[in-house]
């Protein structure tokens, strides 16, 4: 079993940059969170038996099937019917937004997405439950059906590494179309920057929340776009077509901080108001807070 | 070199021109503005960075263009302040470069109303000192013109000039500038030196005037044209032995009624020879023989004098040269002999040549040269000449010019006294009435008078009526127990060819019976010669008035007999040390003539010699410089006298007091002291005291350099250092913190 400091530090994304490949770097996100916890954080257990998965390192002794054991010398866990039902529904931004990495960060925003939503495809795959995947700019360009077959973790991963980010975000009419689109209701967690009209924005999660799904928001901003440390005159060079801006950033920094904390607020206040769970997430934090929002609204559901 | 600018604006007030408000302002060094283009850097390095710039992508835009709406007037506005202030930074410290200055009203605040300005003039020698093609007396009047000339027209001026004495030339009432200027430019320079206090004492006065109002004016000034010179400033703190309070003090005590200026004219490293000293080493000049003439020269300064050209000139003939070198700080002696053709007053100078104070390079004397040297000899009884004469003229068929002529006491009378250059009163017992005035008046106007004691004297008439004549009182008759003579060391002239001599015969000159000599504490002039066993004095000397006087407390003869013993009192005239003894007494006493021969710049010049003189007579006197001034024969106690104290130059003064007289000539030369040009040190004056420095151009000085100004370059200063706390301040604070 590798050691806890060691896997801790693939929660770090400077670390984790380092690693070639989002399966990889999924897997080492989670071992690492798992790790650092005392009990498992794979879900609870009902009475009906479902069925049996092999144990991991931090599972609950109490649920080994011991009868396993002692015909085949090897460990496994007794699964129950309820929980096989979560679906889990991974909306990742991929506009042209995201492509942002800012001075000392480790990662652009879309690869730090990239490795939460593989992570937490990685947990929910690994209970067994059904994950999905939409990839949107201002269309959805992937949309793969949740499902928890096997193929299935590969599948998500190679659709995310292959996006290409070009276009603008619209997020408002995409959520109000995938609340339509969206079978069975789950767990939706969107993975995005936002840069985006508030307003249509929190009107699509509205509707995706009237569709009875739990909606996460994780709210991915570059640290450079939240502190503004930039110091001589600059040419802010648009991404998504918005021009090119020439500044003392100095004499604005106070100015702008106040208009992404406000964008930021209203955000959250809008999700509050929902029931949305709401993370803002910083690209140079380690990655325990995407898995730590999920597994506690997870079991919020689950309860 | 420095340029300068002033700028005067001028306004007058709506309520009638009693209110003048006079704003003046200026800049000491125009060639800083040149840097008044950096003032531009701000801006440039504004403008430049905004072209130079680094480009990033970015996301988030809209809140860039959100936060840039809300702020971008306040950003430009904290820009401009930011460009303001460190370009007036930039300006300050250009302006404070130009040593920028408020002018006259500005120096007390806006005062207004005309000012009084006191010039004093440095009129000491030294101020000749030619530095550039003008001398430092020139480059102060000039000055000082320019000065009055660039001063308001309702400034009064009161004009000093410092010397010996210092004098008041015009007093403020005088408002007529161009007058102010004639009187300047009228001032002359005297060969003498320059009485500070004296000059404070008037400028003090100047200062307590009150106009024909009644009121002082407010603003007062008081200019120093000098060299500076430690003889003249020196030892500010210290009192004058006459004076209450010493220089600095009187200084400061000025500075709160006037400011004071000091423009300073002389160079720190003037270099200066003079010479200090003329004299012919005999005390009487005959003609028959070679007179030795010596000079002395002395080199002032840190420099060298090497191949220094010295001329002997009798009689403006030039008749000798001789080359010298002088080394730093040290003096360098000269000897020239010359033999006197012809008997009368003769100009002996002496004058070098090759510096730049031209006043001391010269030295005169008049020497009066005689074919013989006339001596009276009045024996008291008879023998009593005898011995003495033969000692000054040992031999009268050869071509000593001493020719003595021996006369009884009772012929001392009907003689005329100023025939001879000295007279020895040999045993003499009394006076007749009046004898001991005349013989006093003739010591005085330069005669030599020795006496000999013997034993015809009558001590008490001695002691009461000739106490002005004798520079001792006649104690009691002493006989000594032993010879033998002490020589004091050899100090006395009289005495000191015998030093080395031993054997000369001075040590035991054999003195039985002689008069104890009692000096007197008030006689300061007296000095003894010699002593005689028992420390009693054997000869005593004293200045009389022009003369001196000599006396020696035994006989010159061997007619004085001890009336118990019946032997001489002494066998002295006999004796080798007798006639060099009586010869060099011949010497001395003739020898205060040789005062006369040189006086001292301001010595009033008198008749020297003895012809008759009507009252009302005008006397014609030709100065050095050839221009000629005259006086008038006055009544004097002896018949007309006539004197002359504009002795203010150096050099031969010719007198003909009648169109067929013989002219007398008289030198008067300078006190060297003045020659030494070393400076005192600013630091020692009292700060209440500016000092200004000129430059020395040729002709143009700047007088805007002089004129009294406040200078704001300090103020600038600290305003652009303030304001760059403040530019720090604000770029912290519109920056948050990154400067």
């Amino acid at each position: 079993m590798p050691d806890t400091a060691n896997t801790k530090s693939f929660l770090d994304p400077s670390t984790l940059a380092a690693l070639q490949g989002l399966e990889l770097r999924a897997a080492r996100i989670v071992e690492g969170y798992v790790a650092g916890l005392h009990r498992s954080p794979y879900r609870g257990f009902s009475n009906e038996f479902a069925e049996h998965r092999e144990y991991v390192p931090g599972d609950d002794l109490r649920y080994v099937d011991w009868k396993v054991y002692g015909k085949s010398d090897r460990f496994y866990l007794k699964q129950f019917e309820e929980e096989t039902n979560l679906i889990c529904y991974l909306l990742l931004d991929t506009s042209e937004s995201m492509q942002y990495q800012g001075p000392g960060s480790p990662m652009s925003k879309l690869a730090y997405a990239q490795c939460a939503a593989a992570a937490l495809a990685h947990l929910v795959l690994h209970q067994r439950d059904s994950a999905g995947l939409v990839t949107f700019d201002d269309e959805v360009r992937d949309l793969i059906r949740p499902s928890s077959s096997p193929t299935q973790l590969k599948q998500l991963l190679r659709v995310m590494e292959q996006s290409a980010t070009r276009r603008k975000t619209r997020t408002g009419p995409i959520f109000h179309d995938l609340a339509e689109r969206l079978g069975r209701r789950g767990i939706v967690v969107v993975i995005s920057d936002l840069f985006d009209d508030v307003g249509p924005l929190l009107a699509g999660l509205k509707h995706l929340r009237h569709r009875r799904h739990d909606v996460i928001v994780l709210h991915v901003l570059d640290p450079a776009e939240l502190d503004f440390p930039f110091q001589q005159v600059t040419m802010f060079k648009g991404l998504e077509g918005l021009g090119d801006v020439v500044t003392e950033p100095r004499s604005l920094r106070a100015a702008y901080q106040k208009e992404v904390q406000a964008f930021v607020r209203e955000i959250r206040t809008g999700c509050r108001t929902q029931q949305i769970d709401y993370q803002l997430i910083r690209t140079d934090r380690p990655l325990d807070a995407v898995l730590r929002t999920f597994l506690s609204a997870r079991k919020e559901r689950v309860k | 070199m420095r340029t300068s600018a002033a700028f005067r604006i001028r306004r007058l007030s709506m309520n009638g021109p009693s209110l003048t408000l006079l704003l003046a302002f200026g800049l000491g060094n125009l060639a800083m503005l040149g840097w008044l283009a950096a003032a531009a850097a701000p801006l440039l390095i504004h403008l430049w960075s905004r072209r130079k710039y680094r480009e990033v992508p970015w996301a988030a835009v809209t809140f860039l263009l959100a936060a840039m709406r809300r702020t971008s007037r306040r950003i430009q506005l904290q820009q401009w302040l930011l460009l303001a202030v460190r370009t007036l930074i930039i300006l300050l410290v250009v302006l404070a470069l130009a040593e920028p200055y408020g002018v006259g009203t500005l120096a007390g605040g806006f005062g207004g109303g005309p000012a009084h300005k006191v010039l004093v003039i440095d009129g000491s020698y030294s101020m000749a000192y030619r530095a550039s093609e003008t001398t430092l007396f020139q480059s102060a009047k000039q000055l000082a013109s320019q000065l009055v000339r660039e001063s308001g027209a309702a400034d009064t001026f009161t004009i000093i000039l410092m010397g010996e004495p210092s004098t008041t030339i015009l007093r403020r009432e005088v408002l007529d500038h161009s007058a102010v200027i004639a009187e300047i430019k009228s001032l002359r320079q005297a060969h003498a030196g320059a009485d500070l206090p004296g000059a404070l004492t008037l400028v003090a006065e100047s200062l307590d005037d009150r106009s024909e109002a009644g009121r002082r004016p407010e603003r007062q000034e008081v200019y120093f044209f000098t060299d500076l010179q430690r003889k003249t400033w020196g030892a500010p703190n210290s009192r004058p032995a006459d004076a209450e309070v010493s220089i600095e003090d009187r200084l400061v005590a000025l500075a709160k009624k006037a400011a004071l200026v000091a423009v300073d004219l002389a160079s720190p490293s003037a270099q200066n020879m003079a010479v200090t000293q003329l004299s012919s080493i005999q005390t009487f000049v005959t003609t028959a023989g070679e007179t030795a003439i010596e000079a002395t020269l002395h080199q002032f300064g840190s420099d060298s004098k090497q191949n220094l050209s010295v001329e002997l000139l009798i009689d403006d003939e030039p008749i000798a040269e001789q080359t010298i070198n002088i080394a730093s700080d040290n003096d360098a002696a000269l000897r020239f002999t010359h033999r006197f053709r012809t008997a009368g007053d003769h100009t002996v100078a002496v004058r070098a040549v090759g510096d730049l104070l031209a006043i001391d390079n010269a030295r005169w004397l008049v020497v009066p040269a005689r074919d013989e040297v006339r001596v009276l000899c009045v024996a008291g009884k008879t023998g009593a000449a005898k011995y003495v004469a033969g000692a000054l003229d040992p031999d009268p068929t050869d071509a000593s010019p001493v020719r003595p002529t021996i006369v009884s006491e009772g012929d001392l009378a009907e003689l005329d006294l100023a025939t001879f250059d000295c007279v020895f009163l040999c045993n003499v017992g009394q006076f007749a009435a009046g004898e001991v005035d005349r013989l006093v008046r003739y010591a005085s106007a330069g005669g030599g008078v020795v006496i000999f004691l013997g034993d015809r004297i009558q001590v008490g008439a001695y002691n009461e009526q000739a106490s002005n004549l004798i520079p001792a009182r006649i104690g009691e008759l002493v006989s000594a127990q032993r010879f033998g003579v002490d020589p004091l060391e050899y100090h006395h002239p009289i005495i000191a060819p015998f030093r080395g001599r031993e054997g000369a015969g001075l040590l035991t000159t054999p003195v039985t019976s002689y008069f104890r000599l009692i000096v007197l504490p008030n006689n300061s002039g007296a000095a003894i010669v010699a002593a005689l066993p028992g420390a009693d004095p054997w000869i005593i000397t004293a200045p009389l008035g022009l003369g001196r006087t000599v006396l020696v407390a035994t006989d010159g003869s061997l007619s004085s007999v001890d009336a118990e013993t019946g032997e001489p009192w002494t066998a002295w005239p006999t004796w080798p040390s007798f006639l060099p003894i009586v010869r060099e007494m011949l010497a001395y006493a003739v020898g205060g003539q040789q005062s006369v021969w040189e006086q001292r710049v301001g010595s009033a010049l008198a008749q020297r010699d003895r012809r008759p003189l009507r009252v009302g007579q005008v006397v014609d006197i030709t100065r050095p410089d050839g221009t000629t001034a005259s006086t008038r024969v006055e009544n004097g106690p002896d018949g007309g006298i006539w004197n002359y104290d504009a002795t203010d130059l150096s050099g031969i003064y010719t007198v003909r007091s009648a169109r067929e007289a013989e002219p007398q000539h008289f030198a008067i030369n300078i006190d060297a002291a003045e020659s030494d040009l070393s400076r005192v040190d600013p630091a020692e004056l009292p700060a209440e005291l500016l000092i200004r420095q000129t430059p020395r151009v040729g002709g143009d000085t700047a007088v805007d350099d002089l004129v009294l100004r406040s200078g704001w370059q300090q103020s600038f200063l600290m305003a652009a250092f303030g304001l760059l706390l403040f530019e720090s301040l604000l770029a912290w604070r519109f920056g948050r913190g990154v400067l």
